[in-house]
């Protein structure tokens, strides 16, 4: 399989340099290798298949068994080279619309492929459920380990979105951005924060939400002095911020929002018309955000 | 189904492709990959005569070159441009991840407004799909006025066998980018159906051949009506029906499928151009030249994992 993979490792090693531009991911620490969450038998389709399984099995109250339309986010690869892990799922699902997969943003893509639920949803009336899954396992030749010591984990998350009187979290704003920023700008940081700050006021300007009204913060998991930074400039209150830690270690890339969006809202007991915000970077100035807003039904 | 010709809005305002200056011919692709000579001529009987070669090049580089000649050509500033989303068939037509190519392709084409990202996993069906996820971002954000799909595709430099779909194909590299605007009064997409057939997911031999399926052609042949339906016209209107560069011997039996003259089939490019993945369609239409305004062109696109696009383009 090496060879199969020689020219795509050539050309990012041989082409513009790339890096963790423009954003400071939390370091692991060397010592800390052994921790990182390792899938050793299950493919990348395996895991996802599994966890859409599990996520339509725990969600009887919505007429979901087979979901209209499959989105797959995912940056690492399948490493079987025939095989479209969104085809594979409609598949196995049944789902009833051509499956498709949304990438290239690492850790905005889910909030990416979120956008693009939302609006297909819209434009079509008869499409009532939409599963979004997103999964990541590294494996040779490509390393867990990227510029700045990140260590890649591989793991997988499922947000079922549907059509629904609720209760549940509805899709209040969303906005995405990726500014055309060199591959290592050398004065990214500022571009960085901006592009952060922007996508996060313009998201709670276009829902009518102050963002001091907003009751829990779920940030992306990047250096804590930035992520403070960003949530200080846009007037987030700072004792709403929620500081989610996965199980495992690594960095989970596309995975990592849907997975602690997860576990942030089965943490919590929101009422109606409270409102939770989650905003996540990429590794190039890629930024996104999502407010989302709970209905407790009945209306 | 996803979006009706009225709300859609979006017009395919330009087309530009990059491949390789290097081709290589069918007896030569048997040679490299030690393959009878009896193969190559079974190509050739199936029109199949050579493919564009970029001997390792990154696809990169194709797009790149794709997108810089439909900014030229149309005279569209790139900082006019909403949207710029990547397709392609091949999982390693990519920088290594996490690299980021569509990053790439957009800070190297200056489409610094742009939201970039790709759409994949409809194998040659991805350009399709492309666009209908952009007819529906475009529905519900007015902001995207203007957008390009650009698809890229290399066979990697130690994998020359996976050029050949059976005897009916052989992959060329390229890149083509189609550039996409709201409100356009000339080629208006009229129709766009995908549909993928989930009674195979995977498609292929443990040689990652395509197993030979004879419901392609009825899934073909009802991708195509839906995305005429759709667009409220009848088989007897389409003037050009723009192919996939594969399986010339079964498009006889497709256009006897959708009654619609053999004439209007356009094969110029199928031996020249070779099967470039997604592109192959709209490099047809690119290089159509006979479209007369008020026709209507087909195009159709079908890839592994029973992946099937057809788009409907009111000249």
């Amino acid at each position: 399989m090496q060879a199969v993979y020689a020219d795509t490792l050539r050309w990012r090693d041989s082409g513009a340099p790339f890096g963790v531009a423009g954003i400071p991911f939390p370091q692991a620490s060397r010592t800390t290798d052994n921790r990182v969450a390792v899938e050793p038998d299950q493919t990348l389709s395996d895991m996802a298949l599994a966890t859409v399984r599990t996520l339509l099995d725990s969600s009887s109250h919505i007429d979901a068994s087979t979901p209209d339309q499959i989105i797959v986010c995912t940056t690492s690869f399948e490493h079987d080279l025939a095989l479209s892990c969104a085809c594979r799922l409609h598949s196995e699902l049944g789902s009833s619309r051509a499956p498709l997969a949304v990438g290239q943003l690492q850790g905005v893509s889910f909030l990416m492929a979120l956008d693009i639920a939302v609006a297909m949803m819209a434009a079509d009336i008869r499409l009532n459920t939409v599963v979004i899954v997103a999964a990541e396992r590294w494996r040779r030749p490509f390393s867990r380990r990227i510029d700045a010591l990140i260590d890649m984990g591989d793991g997988a998350a499922a947000v079922l979105i549907a059509r629904h009187p609720g209760p549940g979290w509805c899709v209040s704003g969303l906005t995405v951005r990726t500014p055309g920023i060199p591959p290592l700008a050398s004065e990214r940081e500022p571009v960085y924060i901006s592009t952060l700050t922007n996508v996060i006021c313009e998201t709670c300007a276009r829902a009518g939400v102050q963002p001091a009204n907003v009751d829990w913060v779920l940030p992306a998991p990047i250096d804590t002095r930035l992520a403070h930074e960003t949530n200080a400039r846009c007037g987030l209150r700072p004792e709403r911020v929620c500081h989610i830690r996965m199980g495992a270690f690594g960095h989970f890339c596309a995975a990592d929002t849907p997975a602690r969006l997860d576990a942030l809202l089965r943490s919590i007991s929101p009422n109606d018309g409270q409102h939770a915000l989650v905003w996540s970077a990429g590794f190039q100035g890629q930024a996104g955000c999502a407010l989302l807003e709970f209905r407790g039904g009945g209306s | 189904m996803i979006a009706s010709q009225e709300n859609s809005c979006l017009a395919l305002s330009g087309i530009a492709f990059s491949l390789p200056d290097r081709t290589v011919d069918a007896h030569r692709w048997a040679e490299r990959c030690g393959q009878p000579s009896t193969r190559a001529r079974a190509l050739i009987e199936n029109g199949v005569t050579q493919f564009h070669d970029a001997a390792g090049e990154s696809p990169v580089t194709l797009a790149v070159d794709a997108i810089s000649s439909l900014l030229r050509d149309t005279r569209t500033a790139p900082e006019t441009i909403d949207a710029l989303v990547y397709t392609h068939t091949i999982q390693t037509s990519v920088i290594a991840p996490p690299a980021s190519t569509a990053q790439q392709i957009q800070f190297q084409t200056d489409l610094n407004r742009a939201l970039a990202f790709s759409v994949t996993q409809q194998h040659c069906v991805s350009p399709m799909a492309a666009i209908r996820v952009l007819q529906a971002l475009a529905m519900r954000q007015p902001s995207i006025r203007r957008a390009i799909v650009v698809c890229a595709d290399v066979i990697g430099s130690h994998c020359d066998r996976l050029r050949a779909i059976q005897d009916l194909a052989l992959h060329s590299d390229g890149a083509c980018a189609l550039l996409l605007e709201r409100g356009g009064h000339r080629n208006a997409i009229a129709g766009l159906h995908v549909y993928t057939d989930g009674r195979s997911f995977r498609g292929t031999d443990e040689n990652l051949q395509p197993v030979p399926d004879d419901r392609y052609y009825w899934s073909a042949f009802t991708t195509m009506r839906a995305s005429i339906q759709q667009a409220g016209i009848t088989t007897r209107e389409i003037t050009h029906v723009l192919p996939h560069h594969a399986n010339l011997p079964g498009w006889s039996r497709l256009m006897a499928m959708l009654a619609i003259p053999h004439e209007r089939l356009f094969t110029a490019n199928f031996a020249p151009v070779g099967h470039v993945f997604g592109a192959d369609p709209f490099i047809n239409f690119q290089t159509c030249s006979n479209r007369e305004p008020d026709g209507w062109s087909l195009l159709f696109s079908c890839g592994l994992a029973g992946c099937f696009g057809a788009m409907v383009v009111r000249h």
